[in-house]
C-alpha cells in the first residue's frame, strides 16, 4: 500500500507534484493544527468532566477553552478544505494545459493515434484524478502518519506507559496487515482477470445493444448477463471477505485498545492493580487516555480508504506522460506572401519540386489513390511538414473543405442562407432553418453534406485561399455540379486548390499538378 | 429504498445498527466505568465494587463492534451486489425493448458517453450502500440515544435537538449545493467531450485554417469550468463534514452542562457521563451525512437520465400478415420530412433489390421504417402488419458493425451447427482469420479486429439469420471495392430463398442486384 518506487518515474507526476509543492507544506501545517486543536478540545472536555465528577466543581474556563479550540479546529478544517480544493483545481488546470498543448499543437499523427472517444473520456476524468493523487492523497497519507503520531504523543504526555502499550500493539497489527495483504493479493491475482472481464460485460453488451437487438439476441444476452453478474457477485464476495479483514484488524485493535485501557485504568482507580503510569491517575487523565486511544487507529483507517483514489490517480498520472511531454508541431513554412514550393519531396517520397502558385484561380492536384494528393494539400496548408524542401505561405487563414471538415456554429445570416441554397443543401428540409445547420455542426450529417457545409461557410468568409480535398467525391451529380460552380466562381477572386479525381472539375482548373506523373507540372 | 434483496438488507441493517450501537456504548460504558470506579476508589467501597460485570460488558461490546462491523460490511456488499445483478439485467432488458435503441445513431457506442452512462448505473446501483444503509443505521442509534436522553435528562434535549436539526439542515443544504455544482460540472464535461470529439475528427481542417488553437482553447476552457464546479462541490461537502464534526462534542457538552446546572453531583453524574460520551461517540457517524445525501441526490438524477433509455417500449402486436411482393413508401428524413418521391420496393425471393444513393438521402431511414425500427410513415398500416411483426420478419444488418468482447461463436448470435457457422464465415472470407485466431471459441474484441473484419462478421450474422426478409445497410462499408463485390455476390447467392433489399452508395454493389433504384 505504500508509495511505490516507480511512481517517481512518471514525468507527469513529477511536474505536477512540483506545481503544487508550495501549497502542500502550509496545508500540512493547517491540517495538523486543526487535528491538534480537535484533540486538545477533547482532552479539555475529559478534564472538565473528570474534575466535575471528582470535585463537584465544573471548571468553566477549561470547558470554554475546549469549546474555543473546537471552533478553531472547525474553522481551520474549512480553511484547509478550501485551500485543498483550490490547489487541486490548480493541478487540474496544469493537466488541462497539457491536454490543450497536445490537442492544439502536437503533430496530427500523434493526436490521431488516440481514439477521439478515449481522449474525450480522459479529458473529463484524468485532470481530477491526477490532481487528487498529488494533493488529497498525498496530504491524506502525511496526515495519517501525523494523526497517529499526535495522538500517541498526547497520550505519552498523560502517561507514557499507556502510549507505549499502544505503540507495542503496532508491530502486531502491521504483521496482521502483511499476512492479510498477502492473502488478498493471492486471491485477487487469481480472480483479477475474471473479475475485470465480468465487470466489463455489462458495458460491452450496452455498447453493442443495437446489434444484439438486430440479431434478436437480447433475450439470450440478458440471460447470459444474469449468469455473468451472478458469477461476478460470487467472485467479488469471495475477494471482499478477505479484503475486509484488513479493516477488521484495524477495528479490532481500536476496540481492543479502548477495552483494555478502560479495564486496566479502572482497576488502577480501584487500587486493585498497581502499575506505574496506569494506576494512581486522576479521572481526567484516564478519560483523556480513553478518548485518545481510538484516535491512534482512526488515521490508519483513513489511509486505507485512500487506496482506491491513490491507485486511480497514479494510473492517470502514468498514462498522462505522453500527453505531458509531447512536442509541439512547428510550422516550417516561410511567410513569403505567396504560395509555392522549392525542392519539396512529400512524406510518401512523391517529388513536387519547384512550384509557384498564382494568387487567384483554380488549381487541381490529380493522381491515382495513394499518390499523395491529400498529402500535398496538407503540406501546402502547413498541416504536415515535407520530407525535404521548403514551402512558402501567403496568409495564415485559409479555408479547408473536406468530408472531415470541422464546422463552425451557424450564424443564420442571409449570406449563409444564400450559400446553403446555392449548394443545394436546402433540398434537405432539415437544413431549411438555422436549427438544421446546428445538426450539421453536431456531426449528424453525411460526408457529402459536410463538404457542402464547409464550402458554404467558406463562401461567407473572405479567406484568400481555399483548400478542397475531393469536394465532389461523395455527391450526386446535381450537388456535384453546384459545388463545381461554386468553386469556379470563388477562383475568380481567390486561390482555390483542389485535390480531386473528378475530370469535370479538373477541366475547370487553370493549372494542374499530376502526382501520378510525379514532379511534372502541367500548365 | 432497499428495493430488491429485502431480507439481506434487513439483516445488514440489524448488524449495522447493532455494530454502531456497540461502538457508541463501548465509549459510553467505558467512561461510565472509569468514573464509577474512580468514585468508588475514594472510599472503602473500592473492595466491594463489582467490576467483573462492567469489564465483561466492555470486552463484549469491543468484540461486537469488531465482528459486527465485518459481518455488516460483508452482508451489505453482498446485498448490494445481488441488487446490482438483478437491476442491471432488468435495465438491459428494458433498454433492448426501448425505441431509443433502434432510433438514429447509438450514442453509447462512444467511450465517453458509455462511461457517463455507467457512472449513472453505478450511482443508482449503490445508492442503498452509500445512502440509505448508513443513514438508517445511524438514525436508529440516534433515536435510541434520544430516547435514553429524553428519559434520564430531558432538559438536555432542549440544546441537543436544535443542534441535531442544524447539523441535518446544514448537511442537506451543502449536499444540494454540491449536487448542483456537480450537475454543472457534468454538463460542462459533456459539452467539452462532444466538442472535442468533433474537433478531433476535423483536426486537419482546423489546422489548415489556423483555427486549431482557438477552437481547442475554448473546449479546454469548458473542461476548466467543469473542474471548477467539481471543486466547488468537493469543497462544500468538506466544509459540511467539518461543521458536522461539531455535533458530537457539542451534544456531549450540552449533557454535562445540563446535568451540572440541575445540581447532579458525585454518583448522580455517572449516568450523564455515560450519555455525554455516547453522544461524543455518535458524532463520528454524523460526519459523512452531507456526502451521503449527496450520493442520494446523484442517484436520483442518475435514475432520471437512465429513464430516458428505457422509455417508449413500443406496443406489442402479434398481428400476422403474409409477406407482400411490393412495398410503396414515402422517402423521408428521420423526423418525417419528405425527401423525394415515393419509393416502390419489389420484394421477390431470389431477386435482390438495391437502393443506390449518396449518404444522407434517406436510405437508412427507409430501411429502418421497413424493419420496424422507426415508426411507419405512409398511407395505411405497416405493410408487414406492425412495427413489432416487422421486427420478427426482418433481419436488419446495421450500418455500424460492432464486435462484442467474447467468443466468435457468441458474436454470431445463433446456436446453429458448427458446419453452418464455418460455411457462413467462409462466404464472408473470415474462415482463415477465425482459424488463425483459434476457432469458434477464440476470444475476439473490437480492438483486435479491423473495421472491415467487423463488417464481414456483420454479414455472416445476416447469413445465419432465419428471417424471411434481409435488409443490408451499406454492406460494402470499410471493404475494398473488389472484396465488397465478391462477398456481397456470394451472400446474395446464399440468400436466394429470402427477400433481400440493400442500400449502398457504391455503383459496383448496386449492379449486383436484380432490381436497382437510384435515389437522391
Amino acid at each position: 500500500m505504500g508509495p511505490k518506487k516507480h511512481q517517481k518515474d512518471s514525468a507527469a507526476g513529477a511536474s505536477l507534484r512540483a506545481a503544487v509543492a508550495g501549497d502542500i507544506r502550509p496545508l500540512t501545517l493547517i491540517q495538523s493544527a486543526a487535528l491538534l486543536l480537535r484533540l486538545l478540545a477533547m482532552l479539555g472536555f475529559a478534564q472538565a468532566v473528570g474534575r466535575l465528577v471528582m470535585t463537584g466543581h465544573l471548571p468553566l474556563p477549561t470547558l470554554l477553552l475546549s469549546g474555543l479550540s473546537l471552533a478553531a479546529s472547525c474553522l481551520a478544517s474549512i480553511w484547509s478544505e478550501r485551500w485543498v480544493a483550490n490547489t487541486e483545481t490548480k493541478a487540474a488546470n496544469v493537466v488541462l494545459d497539457w491536454f490543450l498543448r497536445f490537442t492544439a499543437r502536437a503533430s496530427i499523427t500523434d493526436v490521431q493515434a488516440i481514439e477521439p472517444g478515449d481522449l474525450a473520456h480522459r479529458l473529463s476524468r484524468q485532470p481530477g484524478a491526477a490532481a487528487g493523487a498529488v494533493v488529497s492523497v498525498r496530504l491524506g497519507k502525511t496526515m495519517s502518519a501525523l494523526g497517529a503520531l499526535a495522538a500517541l504523543v498526547l497520550m505519552a504526555i498523560l502517561s507514557w506507559q499507556a502510549a507505549l502499550i499502544l505503540l507495542l500493539t503496532m508491530p502486531i497489527m502491521v504483521l496482521f496487515f502483511i499476512v492479510i495483504g498477502r492473502l488478498t493479493k493471492a486471491k485477487a491475482s487469481a480472480q483479477e482477470v475474471a473479475i475485470q472481464e465480468l465487470s466489463g460485460a455489462f458495458a460491452e453488451k450496452i455498447r453493442c445493444l443495437p446489434t444484439i437487438t438486430a440479431c434478436d439476441a437480447s433475450e439470450d444476452q440478458a440471460l447470459n448477463l444474469g449468469h455473468v453478474l451472478t458469477d461476478y457477485r460470487i467472485r467479488s464476495s469471495q475477494l471482499l471477505r478477505v479484503a475486509f479483514l484488513n479493516a477488521a484488524v484495524l477495528d479490532f485493535f481500536s476496540s481492543l485498545s479502548i477495552a483494555m485501557l478502560a479495564i486496566f485504568l479502572g482497576l488502577g482507580h480501584l487500587g486493585l492493580f498497581s502499575f506505574p503510569g496506569l494506576s494512581g491517575l486522576s479521572l481526567s487523565t484516564t478519560l483523556g487516555l480513553l478518548i485518545l486511544a481510538p484516535e491512534v487507529f482512526q488515521p490508519l483507517r483513513r489511509y486505507a480508504e485512500l487506496y482506491h483514489q491513490a491507485a486511480e490517480g497514479e494510473e492517470a498520472l502514468k498514462s498522462l506522460d505522453p500527453i505531458a511531454t509531447c512536442e509541439a508541431k512547428v510550422d516550417t513554412r516561410l511567410p513569403l506572401g505567396r504560395v509555392g514550393t522549392r525542392g519539396v519531396v512529400l512524406a510518401n517520397h512523391a517529388v513536387v519540386g519547384d512550384w509557384d502558385l498564382p494568387s487567384t484561380g483554380l488549381i487541381a492536384i490529380t493522381g491515382p489513390s495513394g499518390s499523395g494528393k491529400t498529402m500535398l494539400l496538407k503540406t501546402l496548408a502547413g498541416v504536415e511538414a515535407p520530407l525535404a524542401g521548403q514551402v512558402f505561405r501567403a496568409e495564415r487563414h485559409a479555408a479547408w473543405v473536406a468530408v472531415d471538415a470541422w464546422l463552425a456554429a451557424p450564424t443564420n445570416s442571409i449570406d449563409e442562407a444564400k450559400a446553403l441554397a446555392k449548394l443545394r443543401l436546402t433540398d434537405d428540409p432539415r437544413f431549411r432553418d438555422g436549427e438544421g445547420a446546428a445538426h450539421a455542426v453536431a456531426g449528424e450529417v453525411s460526408g457529402g453534406q459536410r463538404v457542402r457545409f464547409a464550402l458554404a461557410h467558406a463562401l461567407t468568409q473572405n479567406d484568400p485561399i481555399l483548400f478542397a480535398d475531393e469536394p465532389t467525391a461523395k455527391l450526386d451529380h446535381r450537388s456535384a455540379e453546384a459545388v463545381r460552380a461554386a468553386l469556379s466562381d470563388l477562383a475568380a477572386e481567390r486561390l482555390v486548390i483542389v485535390a480531386t479525381h473528378d475530370p469535370v472539375l479538373t477541366a475547370l482548373a487553370v493549372e494542374r499538378v499530376d502526382l501520378g506523373a510525379r514532379s511534372e507540372v502541367v500548365v | 429504498m432497499f428495493r430488491l434483496q429485502t431480507k439481506l438488507w434487513v439483516l445488514a441493517l440489524i448488524l449495522g445498527a447493532s455494530t454502531t450501537l456497540a461502538g457508541v456504548l463501548l465509549v459510553g460504558v467505558s467512561s461510565w466505568f472509569l468514573a464509577s470506579v474512580a468514585l468508588a476508589g475514594l472510599g472503602p467501597a473500592a473492595l466491594l465494587f463489582n467490576f467483573h460485570f462492567p469489564a465483561a460488558a466492555v470486552r463484549l461490546l469491543a468484540l461486537i463492534r469488531t465482528g459486527g462491523k465485518y459481518a455488516e460490511r460483508i452482508t451489505g456488499h453482498e446485498a448490494a451486489l445481488q441488487d446490482q445483478a438483478v437491476h442491471r439485467e432488468q435495465l438491459f432488458r428494458k433498454m433492448a425493448a426501448s425505441q431509443k435503441t433502434r432510433a438514429r445513431g447509438w450514442q453509447l457506442a462512444r467511450a465517453d458517453e458509455l462511461e457517463a452512462f455507467l457512472g449513472d448505473v453505478e450511482a443508482d446501483d449503490f445508492e442503498p450502500l452509500r445512502f440509505s444503509f448508513p443513514v438508517v443505521t445511524t438514525s436508529i442509534v440516534l433515536a435510541i440515544l434520544f430516547i435514553v436522553t429524553a428519559v434520564s435528562l430531558p432538559l438536555a434535549l432542549v440544546l441537543i435537538v436544535p443542534l441535531a436539526l442544524a447539523s441535518a439542515t446544514g448537511s442537506w443544504w451543502a449536499a444540494q449545493k454540491a449536487a448542483r455544482s456537480e450537475e454543472n460540472a457534468r454538463n460542462q464535461r459533456g459539452t467539452a467531450g462532444r466538442d472535442l470529439g468533433l474537433a478531433l475528427s476535423g483536426l486537419v481542417s482546423l489546422d489548415a485554417r489556423g483555427d486549431r488553437d482557438q477552437v481547442l482553447s475554448s473546449i479546454v476552457g469548458d473542461a476548466r469550468r467543469a473542474e471548477h464546479a467539481a471543486s466547488d462541490a468537493r469543497q462544500g461537502l468538506g466544509a459540511a463534514a467539518a461543521i458536522a464534526s461539531l455535533f458530537g462534542p457539542l451534544a456531549a457538552c450540552a449533557v454535562i452542562l445540563v446535568a451540572w446546572t440541575s445540581g447532579a453531583r458525585g454518583e448522580g453524574l455517572l449516568l450523564p457521563v455515560f450519555i455525554a460520551f455516547s453522544w461524543l461517540a455518535i458524532g463520528e457517524h454524523v460526519l459523512p451525512l452531507a456526502r451521503q445525501i449527496f450520493a442520494h441526490r446523484q442517484a436520483v438524477e442518475a435514475r432520471g437520465r437512465l429513464g430516458s433509455w428505457t422509455q417508449d417500449v413500443g406496443a406489442v402486436s402479434s398481428h400476422q400478415v403474409t409477406m407482400p411482393d411490393t412495398i410503396v413508401m414515402p422517402l423521408t428524413s428521420p423526423s418525417g420530412a419528405s425527401l423525394g418521391p415515393d419509393l416502390t420496393l419489389s420484394l421477390v425471393c431470389g431477386r435482390p433489390m438495391a437502393l443506390l444513393g449518396p449518404s444522407g438521402c434517406g436510405k437508412t431511414t427507409a430501411l429502418k421504417r421497413i424493419a420496424g425500427w422507426l415508426p411507419w410513415q405512409g398511407p395505411g398500416d405497416h405493410p408487414l402488419g406492425s412495427e413489432t411483426t416487422a421486427r420478427s420478419m426482418v433481419h436488419y444488418s446495421l450500418h455500424d458493425a460492432v464486435i462484442l468482447r467474447g467468443t466468435v461463436r457468441a458474436n454470431l448470435f445463433t446456436n446453429k451447427a458448427d458446419e453452418t457457422l464455418w460455411h457462413a464465415l467462409k462466404v464472408v472470407e473470415l474462415e482463415d482469420r477465425v482459424r488463425e485466431a483459434g476457432g469458434l471459441e477464440a476470444m475476439v474484441s473490437q480492438d483486435g479486429w479491423s473495421l472491415g473484419e467487423a463488417r464481414r462478421l456483420q454479414l455472416a450474422r445476416a447469413l445465419l439469420s432465419d428471417k424471411p426478409f434481409v435488409l443490408f445497410d451499406e454492406p460494402g462499408e470499410h471493404l475494398g471495392d473488389d472484396q465488397a463485390a465478391r462477398i456481397l455476390k456470394r451472400c446474395l447467392q446464399e440468400l436466394t430463398d429470402r427477400r433481400v433489399l440493400f442500400v449502398t452508395h457504391q455503383h459496383v454493389l448496386a449492379n449486383l442486384a436484380s432490381v436497382q433504384e437510384v435515389i437522391g
